[in-house]
């Protein structure tokens, strides 16, 4: 312990020099994984907007075939049906592009908070 | 010969039970299906034993699922949401062991059935749907009818939005369908171009490990957003638009 002493102060630089560049070192690696990361939840938010549509479209289209047996009125209701579906579809699609966009804003504002945090600290600290 | 790549979704009995004109016989999807109610199960039971301050690695992924559901539930559900975090917590593990599960060699992927994922799709939109006219009675038919608009385009809102409504067990179903679905064919097919292009076969064998990684992705993300969209239709029922 005695002869900790006379290097403890070198040993605390060295620490602070080694954990900041262990931290730019993550930082970096975090940078690439994110890209990729961005690009498969984006091929998802894709993914989910396409079967939304085609959700909608076959459960109207669904409705109208089955209101038309039963009434038989074929075809019209369920051509109307489809059109309703098609409408339903573009509504659902329009509420997650809100929803998807609010939640990106979301994490944009937390990141620039995070980064911020990070500058002052850097700052105050020396 | 080179194995179809659509063999791996057949069902077959491996303990047949016949009730009646009801076949109710135990299959390799039910095998699964136990075995990943068991395995999952037993790894949160088992890392959570210990309740360590510093956790151990198993500890730690399960305090990380939790963490992750929690905050889901908190951001998306919004008040009065908390009590419905069990549910949530179950289906997320329950649709995440299943698709990690069916990444194992010779497994069977639950989820990979549209019935499956139906299944929970609609026992999701029901209980949303109950827990919806519980809350707000009579008055939850104005979730078919937007806030302020004119009297006679309910004509064309209402059907539009019942149908926008109607399609959301659907869209939840096959969306996990779908991804699993897909992956697994497409493991299946590259796989089959590595043993019939003999040497070349490393070319597809290299892309193989990188489809690998991307479909255990797929099936970690696709649990989320069965999770998240479920907070969603709660948040919904709860609170309306």
């Amino acid at each position: 312990m005695g002869d900790d002493s006379p290097d403890r102060e070198p040993s605390l630089d060295a620490l602070r020099h080694r954990l900041s560049e262990a931290k730019a070192k993550q930082a970096r690696g975090r940078g690439a994984q994110k890209g990729s990361l961005e690009r498969s939840e984006g091929m998802a938010a894709g993914f989910r907007v396409a079967v939304e549509l085609t959700a909608a479209l076959v459960v109207g289209g669904g409705i109208g075939y089955v209101l038309d047996r039963w009434l038989g009125t074929q075809p019209w209701l369920l051509i109307v049906f489809f059109m309703v579906g098609a409408a339903a579809g573009f509504l659902t699609i329009y509420r997650t592009g809100q929803e998807l966009d609010a939640r990106a804003r979301q994490r944009r504002e937390a990141e620039a908070a995070d980064e911020k945090a990070d500058g002052d600290r850097k700052s105050s600290g020396g | 010969m080179a194995a179809s790549p659509i063999e791996q979704f057949e069902v077959y009995p491996l303990l047949p039970i016949q009730v009646g004109n009801l076949d109710l016989s135990f299959t390799n999807s039910s095998l699964w299906m136990v075995i990943t109610v068991a395995v999952s199960t037993v790894i949160l039971a088992f890392s959570a034993r210990g309740g360590a301050l510093v956790p151990s690695r198993l500890q730690s992924v399960s305090e990380m699922m939790y963490e992750l559901v929690a905050n889901m539930v908190r951001d998306n559900v919004g008040s009065g949401g908390r009590k419905y975090f069990p549910f949530i917590f179950t289906l997320f593990v329950f649709v995440l062991f299943a698709n990690l599960l069916g990444m194992l060699p010779h497994s069977f992927t639950v989820t990979s059935h549209l019935i499956v994922t139906f299944t929970l799709a609609a026992v999701i939109f029901v209980a949303v749907t109950i827990i919806g006219f519980y809350r707000h009675g009579f008055h939850y038919f104005r979730m078919f009818f937007p806030h302020g608009a004119p009297l006679w385009t309910a004509v064309i809102l209402v059907p539009v939005e019942l149908v926008s409504y109607l399609s959301r067990p659907v869209s939840l179903s096959v969306r996990l369908f779908a991804n699993m679905t897909v992956g697994h064919v497409l493991l299946k097919v590259i796989a089959g171009f590595v043993i019939t292009l003999g040497v070349f076969g490393i070319a597809p064998f290299i892309f193989l490990i990188a489809l690998n990684a991307l479909e255990l992705f797929i099936a970690a993300l696709q649990a989320y957003v069965f999770a998240i969209l479920t907070c969603i239709y709660l948040h919904d029922a709860l609170h309306m638009h």
